[in-house]
């Protein structure tokens, strides 16, 4: 008798096969972002070692990719959150500028030592971010608003926002041709841990982010409750939990994470606010946290895996001539390959006779 | 057909199923299970919640595939990869939960389900089939009628009509009858018989032991395994009972006479909508007292659900008022309803009660996360947890792997025995129990009666609703009748026959001439 492969749904998650597919994925995506390559007509296997020795060649570009992935960590850890309780905040690029943003008006309207400066900017960061998203929270539970629809648009208007500040001269510095902020004084930046890098005080915060929203979900009766929200909101509902209260609150911590990756961003790199500036590091995040599985521990994981391809994207720019357009591409091949991985990984093959 | 024809082929084996083996992980679901069903007859599948009568039932309709074994159909081996095969090949099954689509007519439900249908509908075709078919074995449906308007009974009609109109020649119904009237299940059974005596077969999957006296024969599962197949002429009750459980089971709770203790709860004229907005109560009114069962006797569909729902705080009350303890709750919240010791098992365990994708010692304590006994300075203490998970399972006797193990991976007997573990604990003054025994085994549904007798002695008011007519007759003190949102009366227990709570279910008041009258009605 003719015997058939098929796919058969496995009854509970297997981590082998998970571990494989995943190591399926990483191999194929990197095959499809070769043949992007060689389109281009650039030497593939050149183009690929530029880019791992730029994003962990030495201790140079190490620091490099830990620092690109701060921002890429907390948005990451936004979508986490948010996703985990079902609840599909797609405005961390928005909130990255909300927060950056309520953070350079902290700076340019205060005058403290960076000592009394910094708790504030981290409030500040935080709540800008979270302003953003407890506003969708709100108009979700009020006037049923999709939170999708809602933080999105919010992206946009948070971006004109900024281009109305900088093109109507409120936030440039006087004689400034680019439309971008006065430099950020010295004394109000993050400090760097280790001199000469750009390696700040933000990156133990973004570790400590990873493991406290760790601690939270899997610990807290707040992440238990959370967590069953986002799985049987239904049950949670009858079970004591309120479904707008948990709804708002997922925003604004979700948000507020976002918002801390913006001033971490710009206080602890860039120093200036630019339209360019903080562009696709929400977006880069919600890849992180949908290829991490929303897990915070392996979020922190893919934040130093993106920011490496970042920072060894621009050492492939340089060396293999490659546009660093070319990164954002693979890093979208490698969400479409973890997708597919992550959803093969729930059966497995059988033979049938 | 002439009567010999006919003869031949009632003697003919329809199925036969030779040592199928289905296995998820490390539990074998189905252990070389081998049967045969004739033509014409009904043929029930009967066991406990778990004993592999569903997972056997979705191997033969091709939803899954048995890891090893052999299905013959007319006397033909087949292999399905799918139920689309099944079909093709005239199998035909009608599920424990109906997959209708509620905002669409019944004749729109039946032809979508058909793949004939193609980009165009010819709905005048399939009108005449359908006539056709209901003619024949008598089904009265409203091909019109949109699915949500109709009983569950109603929709059970829809579900049959779509097996046989894709041309089903063996029927297997999951537990058709779980939400029926004794009216409508008697009805059913005609149809059954109907559908039987022109040569199709039906195997019907139950656990309910006065529908099984009605078939032809009855294979007995048990923990995966068939114990034997017998015919039904030459069983009793008694020895199905033992075949299926494994050794002697009590019939009848031992209840002691109470002391109807003080009044707990008060409703008086609560109305409430449902999800459509529709009144699904319209002024009802009872007392609980402690010591007390009061038990809802209605079929499913009725209000009580709303009921229920309202009396937890997860339903808006539009008027009317609730009392505990002569304090106002109405509009509480569910939150606070937990707080005040209001227990709740709903009657869709695995929607308003449980969190499929939490392990069993999370569902555990779902709800109760915020106990002092769980958790210090909003920090889950998971030792405790575990502690009382382990206890819950030994207690409740939950076949589970370990305490970590998936809830949505439990059979549904034991996915509920956790919700009763849970509300048992958590409750300390009023319980309010929907379907508590629902798909339950005889052994649990025995054991699930003592604990509610149990507790009802220690002084709790307990508020039963079940579709199961021996639950309510042989555990409550007083018994109310639901029927579209309102009490058709409270009787005093043992004041009423099963006959007489049938037709009040069907909405038929009961006149005072020589019949029981509303002993108590409030």
């Amino acid at each position: 008798m003719a015997r058939t492969l098929s796919f058969e749904k496995r009854p509970t998650p297997a981590w082998l096969a998970s571990l494989t597919s995943t190591s399926v994925a990483i191999l194929l995506a990197l095959l499809a972002s070769s043949v992007l390559l060689w389109i281009v007509g650039v030497d593939v296997v050149e183009a690929f070692h530029a880019m791992a020795l730029g994003a962990f060649g030495d201790l140079d570009s190490i620091y490099g990719t830990c620092v690109k992935a701060i921002p890429l960590a907390f948005a990451g850890l936004a979508t986490g959150i948010a996703f985990r309780a079902k609840i599909w905040n797609i405005g961390q690029e928005g909130q990255v500028f909300a927060g950056a943003m309520l953070g350079y008006w902290l700076s340019s309207s205060v005058d403290l030592p960076g000592i009394a400066f910094l708790p504030l900017l981290v409030v500040a960061g935080f709540v800008g971010g979270a302003a953003l998203g407890g506003l969708a929270g709100v108009l979700k539970t009020r006037f049923r608003v999709d939170e999708i629809v809602s933080t999105v648009m919010m992206n946009y208007i948070i971006v004109f926002v900024l281009s109305y500040l900088l093109t109507s001269r409120l936030w440039m510095a006087p004689g400034e041709y680019y439309l971008q902020t006065a430099q950020i004084p010295e004394t109000e930046r993050i400090p760097t841990l280790l001199a000469g890098t750009k390696l700040t005080l933000a990156f133990p915060l973004a570790i400590a982010a990873v493991f406290a929203i760790h601690i939270l979900l899997s610990r807290t009766t707040f992440g238990y409750e959370l967590r069953a929200f986002g799985s049987n909101p239904d049950a949670a509902r009858f079970k004591g939990t309120d479904p707008s209260r948990m709804s708002v609150i997922v925003l604004i911590i979700s948000g507020g994470l976002a918002g801390l990756g913006g001033v971490s961003q710009t206080f602890g790199v860039d120093f200036r606010i630019s339209q360019g500036f903080l562009l696709g590091l929400g977006s880069t995040g919600i890849i992180v946290g949908v290829i991490a599985g929303l897990r915070p521990l392996a979020i922190g994981v893919a934040a130093i895996l993106f920011g490496g391809m970042a920072q060894g994207g621009l050492f492939m720019q340089v060396i293999a001539d490659v546009s660093s357009a070319i990164v954002a591409a693979m890093q979208a091949i490698i969400l479409i390959f973890f997708l597919c991985s992550s959803v093969l990984s729930r059966y497995r093959l059988v033979w049938k006779s | 057909m002439g009567s010999r024809e006919r003869e031949i082929l009632n003697d003919a084996t329809h199925l036969k199923v030779e040592r199928i083996t289905k296995r998820f992980g490390d539990v074998v679901a189905v252990d070389s299970a081998s049967f045969d069903v004739r033509r014409g007859e009904i043929h029930c599948l009967l066991g406990e919640n778990g004993a592999g009568k569903s997972t056997l039932s979705q191997c033969l309709y091709g939803f899954y595939r048995p890891d090893a074994g052999k299905i013959h159909l007319n006397g033909i081996p087949v292999s399905y990869s799918s139920p689309r095969d099944a079909i093709s090949r005239g199998v035909g099954m009608v599920h424990q939960h109906f997959v209708l689509v509620k905002t669409f007519s019944v004749i729109e439900n039946i032809v979508l389900g058909t793949h004939e249908a193609g980009w165009s509908i010819n709905l005048a075709d399939a009108r005449k089939r359908l006539a056709e078919i209901c003619s024949r074995y008598e089904i009265e449906v409203d091909f019109n009628a949109i699915i949500s308007r109709l009983s569950v009974g109603e929709q059970q009609w829809v579900e049959i009509l779509k097996a046989l109109y894709l041309g089903a020649e063996l029927l297997i119904l999951d537990e058709p009858t779980a939400a029926l009237t004794p009216q409508e299940s008697e009805k059913l059974f005609r149809i059954m018989r109907r559908i039987t005596a022109d040569s199709l077969s039906v195997i019907l999957i139950t656990h309910k032991l006065n529908e099984v006296m009605q078939s032809n024969r009855v294979t007995v599962l048990r923990k995966g395994k068939v114990v034997s197949t017998v015919e039904t002429s030459g069983t009793s009750r008694t020895e199905l009972t033992n075949l299926m459980v494994g050794r002697t089971v009590m019939f009848q709770p031992q209840r002691e006479n109470l002391e109807k203790g003080g009044k707990i709860l008060e409703v008086q004229g609560l109305k409430v909508r449902d999800d459509e907005g529709r009144l699904a109560l319209n002024g009802v009114a009872f007392d609980l007292h402690a010591n007390e069962i009061l038990g809802i006797a209605g079929v499913a569909g009725n209000g009580q659900k709303e009921l229920f729902e309202a009396l937890v705080g997860a339903r808006k009350i539009e008027s009317g008022e609730i009392r505990l303890d002569s304090e106002d709750i109405t509009n509480q919240t569910p939150r606070s309803a937990i707080d005040r010791g209001i227990g709740y098992i709903p009657d869709d365990r695995y929607r308003y009660g449980l969190v499929g994708d939490f392990t069993v010692e999370e569902n555990m304590i779902l709800g109760l996360q915020k106990a002092p006994a769980f958790s210090r300075h909003a920090l889950l203490d998971f030792s405790r947890i575990g502690a009382f998970a382990a206890k819950g399972i030994s207690d409740f006797e939950i076949v589970t792997p370990s305490i970590k193990a998936k809830t949505g991976n439990l059979s549904g007997g034991n996915a509920q025995k956790i919700i009763l573990a849970r509300e048992f604990w958590s409750t300390s003054c009023c319980l309010l129990a929907n379907q508590p025994t629902r798909g339950l085994d005889v052994g649990v549904i025995e054991y699930v009666h003592k604990l509610l007798l149990k507790k009802c002695g220690e002084g709790f008011a307990i508020l039963l609703a079940s579709e199961e007519l021996d639950d309510i007759i042989s555990l409550s003190d007083r018994i109310g009748v639901m029927f579209k949102g309102e009490f058709m009366g409270i009787f005093d227990a043992g004041t009423v026959t099963i006959e007489q709570l049938g037709l009040l279910m069907a909405g038929q008041k009961i006149l005072s001439s020589g019949q029981p009258i509303a002993a108590d009605r409030i």
